[in-house]
């Protein structure tokens, strides 16, 4: 989450959100237990996470075994992206490994573009190569578009993964010029995912779970739901079975819900546009789960948080439909919303003592490393 | 960023240390990462992370969690404060009774060696403030600063050493007391970490190199030490810059040894000093690895473990330091160590002295071990000194420049001097090195030299030369029982006693054509005046050979058969040289 300051108290307004809490057990550990019983331990699973200095999602995979922590304390399988170096070091230092994760701002780390200095170097030896030639004599902006283009060749060489957890805090799509920046990142991710893993121990993955998790409200830049409504009026006029769909369940012409229903609009188009770039990269997806929640009102009004879970897998054919993936989000009744509820509830006491399992798991390690401590969970 | 961009300020350096900077502070990444860790101790930090990024080396980070700083301070050593020679007073850090063991704050110039940039953040426990700054040294080449060093003596007007802006920040308990991260790396450093052919801990296959980050420090030691598993490694030279950079940071801290790993700990000294050395509760962490002290004693091929050393009652031993015109006895305490199961014998001398010199006292104490054959890694060969229980570069294997040649025992002693008054003016400014005219440096290494002369040496000589005699008169021995057995087993008969007596052979027409050997019942004579064995008797180290031939070719030729004859000697003669 690219929020937070330096502040070492502050972990954040929603670790502990009752909601969030019940979508991280009930709608993203089911699938990391699938992936798991698929490599039915021939592996160890390979989790790509935005996990902020909470570090919930990862204990959570730690406390069912899903990512191990060995003797040594380091904790296996996890990679992460942290643009405050505050919270990078407060992360690498409970992760207890090396290299475990990538400083920098998610989208400047995935969307690096060469600049004329740096188009030459194809490879992390080109730069490597670079530095020892000119060594002192670069300038400061020089190493900084090195490092930049070395950061994105590391996380290159990171990918494929089992599960890329990108939990958003802000919306999908940003104000211009960068409406489609999560957009492009989220696509640099599904191109790289084809990739093999080098090293001693290749891999190659045919499969795998993308979760991404963003904020919908009234105040989502014009330029984004412009792009979206054109992207449901071009697909209801190249798939009848789309315009039939929205016709049927909606009971109006395409032209006439686009503009009545925003919200519904963009749960119905958001998905579709993940799935048509996972299709031109050559991956069938297919949702696994659809989920949201309504959050109170921000400084900009009311907002939900929707999270979308995608079950992509190597398409056998270039550019696979996505119709089936279009249809499941424009079906309103795909789409699960986590209603309120009170960790004090009978629905919130096994979230409650789910969330106290996985704090406390974190906390202990966390304190073994000399990092700091979650609180106790507020709502309780 | 654009320097003139609004909220920078000049770092103003003083002229000196200004110039040193200009030099290049430090020879090594530990030398200046030692600083940081100095500065930790002193901040009375119980805990020291450390993070390399290995093995990308893309960033660096150091925190603990000591008292930190308020921003006035932080200004107050930016502007002049770094390099100026304020000595600050000695006193506890937080009840842990330490002694201050960094200088002159360092630390912030230190950086300069591995990055061109760095964030500080510190959360000051004391003023319940806390700070963010940013640190920029200015990329000067070493030309232009040496004509601004020149500049700002003549103008007196301070040189910037580099820019910094600085903000207050809200105050937070959590958060680690001092961090320093930075990213922004120097290519020289980047590229020599990342190095790593030499890297011990990396998995090569057919499909390609993993390289493995070394899980612990015991694991870290047992790829440098001999165990059973591997020979270790002769020098860290041998090993990456990486390997060589944890150990040097191992070595530099004051922190314990590793008391199963080494026997000087059982002097009563020494063991003083780990007791002081854990009551510090000073703990430094490396990419994940807890570090102790990295001298293992000993050291050997054989593998001998600290844990089979057996001490000898220890023994009051004097030698004279002769320092010019001074003359002074001067006692250490030797104690002999033996190896169980073994002939090995080592040791362990433990010494210390006060007295004036240059008009101020000096008063440092140590030890010397001394080994049976080879230290290895080569780098625990020599002397380490240490200041309050800060290493001063490394372990110096020339024993600061011991004149007398001594072969290969110079390579199996390693020693520990513990400086605990005076010397502190004999420092460089590096911290990392010596003024070597110093007069505390000077009598230091007089005391040295005349310990090592008069004492290990000899001592090493006397005994060496003892246990080798046995070894070969051993071996010797092992050998004939053997040659004896095959005499047996190839001609059915004892092998009689071997003795020398005068025959008849230097007598003969012919003596060449004489038997050098004649066999009785109970004995093998050998002919004394034989023109073979003549000249050869008194060469001891052929000698033995000569007669094992001798006897296997005269007693083949009592046999019969061609056949037979070859068998005797073909046996014989593989026994002797096998």
């Amino acid at each position: 989450m690219h929020s937070g300051g330096d502040s070492f108290s502050d972990f954040g307004q929603w670790w502990d959100d009752p909601k969030k809490h019940y979508k991280r057990m009930n709608h993203w550990l089911p699938h990391l237990r699938g992936i798991a019983s698929r490599l039915k331990g021939s592996r160890g699973i390979r989790y790509f996470s935005l996990c902020a200095r909470h570090m919930i999602d990862v204990f959570m995979l730690v406390d069912e075994k899903l990512l191990i922590i060995d003797a040594n304390g380091e904790i296996h399988g996890v990679q992460y992206c942290e643009m405050l170096d505050t919270w990078y070091t407060e992360i690498r230092q409970i992760v207890a490994r090396e290299s475990s994760g990538f400083y920098g701002r998610l989208e400047d780390v995935a969307l690096f573009q060469d600049t004329p200095y740096t188009q030459s170097f194809k490879t992390i030896g080109d730069i490597e190569r670079e530095r020892l030639k000119k060594g002192e004599e670069l300038t400061s902006e020089q190493l900084a578009e090195l490092y930049q283009k070395e950061t994105s060749l590391q996380f290159r060489g990171s990918f494929p993964y089992d599960y890329i957890n990108l939990d958003f805090c802000g919306y999908y799509y940003d104000k211009a010029p960068d409406v489609f920046r999560i957009t492009d990142t989220v696509s640099r991710f599904l191109d790289w995912q084809r990739d093999v893993a080098a090293g001693a121990d290749p891999v190659k993955i045919d499969d795998f779970i993308l979760c991404v998790t963003c904020k919908y409200g009234d105040d989502l830049p014009a330029d984004a739901r412009t792009f979206l409504d054109s992207l449901i009026r071009s697909n209801a006029k190249q798939y009848s079975e789309y315009s039939v769909a929205i016709e049927g369940t909606r009971g109006v012409p395409t032209e006439q819900w686009i503009g009545t229903n925003p919200e519904d609009t963009f749960l119905a188009a958001w998905p579709k546009h993940i799935a048509s770039e996972a299709s031109k990269l050559g991956w069938q997806s297919d949702i696994l789960d659809y989920v949201y929640y309504h959050r109170p009102p921000g400084s900009a009004g009311p907002y939900i948080m929707i999270c979308l879970v995608l079950h992509c897998t190597r398409a056998k054919v270039p550019n696979p439909s996505y119709l089936k993936t279009a249809l499941y989000a424009l079906n309103r009744g795909n789409r699960k919303e986590i209603a309120d509820f009170a960790f004090r509830s009978k629905e919130g006491k096994p979230v409650y003592e789910h969330l106290e399992r996985v704090r406390l798991l974190r906390n202990a390690q966390a304190r073994s490393r000399g990092a700091a401590e979650l609180p106790r969970i507020r709502s309780a | 960023m654009n320097p003139e961009e609004k909220g920078w300020a000049d770092i103003v350096l003083s002229a000196r240390a200004f110039g040193h900077l200009s030099q290049g502070l430090y020879r090594t990444p530990a030398g200046a990462i030692k600083e940081l860790i100095s500065n930790s101790f002193d901040a009375g930090a119980k805990k020291v992370w450390i993070h390399t990024d290995f093995p990308r080396f893309m960033t660096f980070s150091c925190e603990d969690n000591g008292r930190g700083m308020p921003l006035s301070e932080f200004k107050r050593l930016v502007n002049k404060g770094i390099g100026d020679s304020l000595k600050r007073i000695p006193g506890s850090a937080d009840g842990l009774k330490r002694p201050l063991i960094g200088r002159l704050g360092l630390g912030i110039l230190a950086l300069a060696q591995i990055c061109t940039q760095f964030e500080i953040t510190s959360h000051h426990k004391q003023s319940s403030s806390a700070f963010r700054a940013t640190i920029r040294f200015l990329p000067y080449t070493r030309e232009e600063m040496d004509k601004k060093a020149v500049e700002a003596e003549e103008s007196g007007v301070p040189v910037p050493g580099g820019l910094y802006r600085a903000a207050a920040i809200p105050y937070d308990r959590a958060a680690p007391a001092l961090r320093i991260f930075t990213k922004d790396m120097r290519p020289s450093y980047q590229s020599v970490m990342r190095d790593l052919e030499h890297f011990a801990n990396m998995e090569k296959t057919k499909k390609g190199v993993t390289i493995h980050p070394y899980p612990s420090f015991p694991a870290f030691l047992n790829s440098i030490y001999p165990d059973d598993e591997q020979a270790g490694a002769k020098s860290l030279t041998e090993r990456s810059d990486y390997e060589q950079l944890l150990f040097g940071l191992a070595l530099a801290p004051p922190l314990p040894f590793i008391p199963k790993r080494n026997v000087v700990v059982n002097l009563p000294r020494i063991e003083k000093r780990q007791n002081m050395l854990e009551r510090f509760n000073f703990h430094l962490e490396v990419d994940n690895i807890a570090l102790l002290n990295p001298a293992c004693l000993p050291s050997d091929r054989e593998r001998t473990s600290a844990a089979n050393c057996e001490f000898d009652e220890p023994e009051d031993v004097e030698f004279t330091l002769k320092d010019g015109a001074i003359k002074e006895a001067c006692i250490v305490t030797r104690r002999r160590v033996f190896v169980k199961d073994s002939d090995l014998t080592f040791n362990l001398y433990d010494f210390a002295y006060d007295g004036e010199v240059g008009g101020r006292r000096l008063r440092f104490s140590g030890y010397i071990f001394q080994q049976t054959g080879r230290l290895y890694p080569r780098d625990i060969q020599g002397v380490l000194i240490r200041i309050n229980n800060v290493a001063i570069g490394k372990y110096d294997n020339s024993l600061l420049n011991y004149a007398t040649a001594e072969g290969p025992r110079f390579s199996m002693v390693s020693s520990e001097l513990f400086i605990e008054e005076g010397f502190e003016d004999a420092l460089n400014i590096d911290r990392d090195s010596f003024n070597e005219l110093h007069p505390h440096y000077l009598r230091v290494r007089r005391y040295l030299h005349c310990l090592l002369s008069e004492l290990v040496f000899p001592t090493n000589w006397t005994e060496e030369h003892i246990r080798n005699k046995q070894r070969r008169e051993t071996a010797s021995h092992k050998k004939r029982q053997n040659y004896s057995k095959m005499y047996r087993a190839t001609t059915g008969e004892a092998l009689g006693k071997v003795a020398y007596v005068i025959g008849t052979a230097a007598e003969a027409k012919h003596p060449f054509s004489q038997a050098a050997v004649e066999f009785t019942e109970r004995a093998v004579d050998l002919d004394a005046s034989h023109p073979v064995i003549k000249p050869l008797r008194r060469k001891s180290s052929v000698l033995p050979i000569v007669e094992k031939i001798l006897i296997a070719f005269e007693r083949a030729n009592d046999e019969s058969s061609i056949a037979k004859r070859r068998e005797v000697f073909y046996r014989l003669l593989l026994e002797i040289f096998t």
